[in-house]
């Protein structure tokens, strides 16, 4: 009877161990994702679109680009930073540093069924527009897929509808185009609708 | 028969005790930097927690019904925000830059009709 307990007993712990271990495993694992899906071939990324000049909440003229690339493993990646020397980036601590698909710091994702659906895909970034990480400033951006006619972004509040800079996305994803539009200094985020009008006259609608 | 019932009673309940108290103890670390509601998000270190470059993350997923949200602080303050508008299968995922280190950063996580604002820190 007591060899029956003691089986019983590590029946049981064993089975405690798999369920802690699973447990264990969930926090140093990082969900259904790892860094390693991020990263793309450092001459895949490139700038695709820039926007007109906007100004920080501190006065400073700012140029926005979009930044996008292709994962080694298929997702579509875009993120969006401050402009210098022709080409999108971040100011760091360390300074400007352009973006690069090494850094598998896109925001990435198989774009295939929003671009069918809603048409195309919209972000919004808000960051450091010098090396003061105090003066910062928003921007709006994203793909539109080959049926989108026209892309509007509106800020919710005001109702004010702000100018998109469209341009080419080289196939990214699928997309036939990229948008950016820098946001002006007394406007915050979140609070905007961009509309995509496809070209049998459906309006469809991301919100950021 | 009796005594083996007994017996086993007892071996069953300190079983319990035993997972219980692993279950608790591996809990708080779960919920402090990263975890899943529908979609895993929260603060991801990477390989090292000690080196500055660390991200906010929330994955797509839950069929995508609203903004996402993922913001990197130091000391409490937005650095880097990212947003992901609704219905986009793309993942919000914001660097931190090297702006802060693990220690004082914490990932503030937003995904609109999946769950509200929370904020994730360090392990």
């Amino acid at each position: 009877m007591t060899l029956r307990r003691h089986t019983l007993f590590a029946v049981v712990a064993l089975v405690a161990l798999v369920a802690v271990t699973s447990i264990a495993m969930s926090n140093s694992v990082i969900g259904n994702t790892d860094n390693e899906d991020f990263i793309g071939t450092r001459d895949r990324g490139r700038t695709i679109a820039k926007a007109a000049t906007a100004r920080s909440a501190g006065g400073r003229p700012v140029s926005w680009g979009v930044f996008g690339y292709t994962s080694d493993r298929g997702l579509t990646c875009l993120q969006a930073g401050p402009v210098e020397d022709d080409a999108a980036g971040a100011f760091t601590p360390r300074g400007f540093e352009r973006f690069s698909p090494l850094d598998s710091v896109g925001n990435c994702g198989d774009l295939t069924e929003p671009l069918a659906t809603l048409g195309g895909v919209a972000y919004a970034a808000v960051a450091p527009v010098s090396t003061d990480s105090d003066d910062r400033a928003s921007v709006v951006y994203g793909l539109a897929g080959k049926n989108v006619k026209n892309v509007t972004v509106t800020i919710d509040k005001t109702s004010e509808r702000l100018p998109v800079e469209m341009s080419g996305a080289s196939e990214l994803g699928g997309a036939a185009q990229s948008f950016i539009a820098p946001l002006p200094p007394e406007a915050s985020l979140p609070g905007v609708t961009v509309t995509f009008e496809l070209a049998n006259g459906k309006r469809t609608v991301s919100t950021i | 028969m009796n005594g083996l019932h007994v017996g086993t009673a007892k071996t069953l309940l300190l079983s319990a005790a035993v997972l219980g108290a692993l279950l608790v103890c591996s809990g708080p670390a779960k919920a402090g930097h990263y975890h899943t509601n529908c979609v895993g998000h929260g603060m991801v270190h990477g390989s090292s927690t000690t080196d500055g470059s660390w991200f906010a993350r929330v994955e797509a997923g839950c069929g995508n019904p609203g903004r996402k949200t993922c913001v990197v602080k130091s000391n409490g303050v937005a650095k880097y925000t990212t947003y992901i508008g609704s219905g986009s299968s793309a993942m919000c995922n914001q660097w931190s830059y090297g702006c802060c280190t693990e220690q004082t950063g914490s990932a503030t996580v937003d995904f609109d009709g999946v769950f509200s604002s929370h904020t994730h820190y360090p392990h």
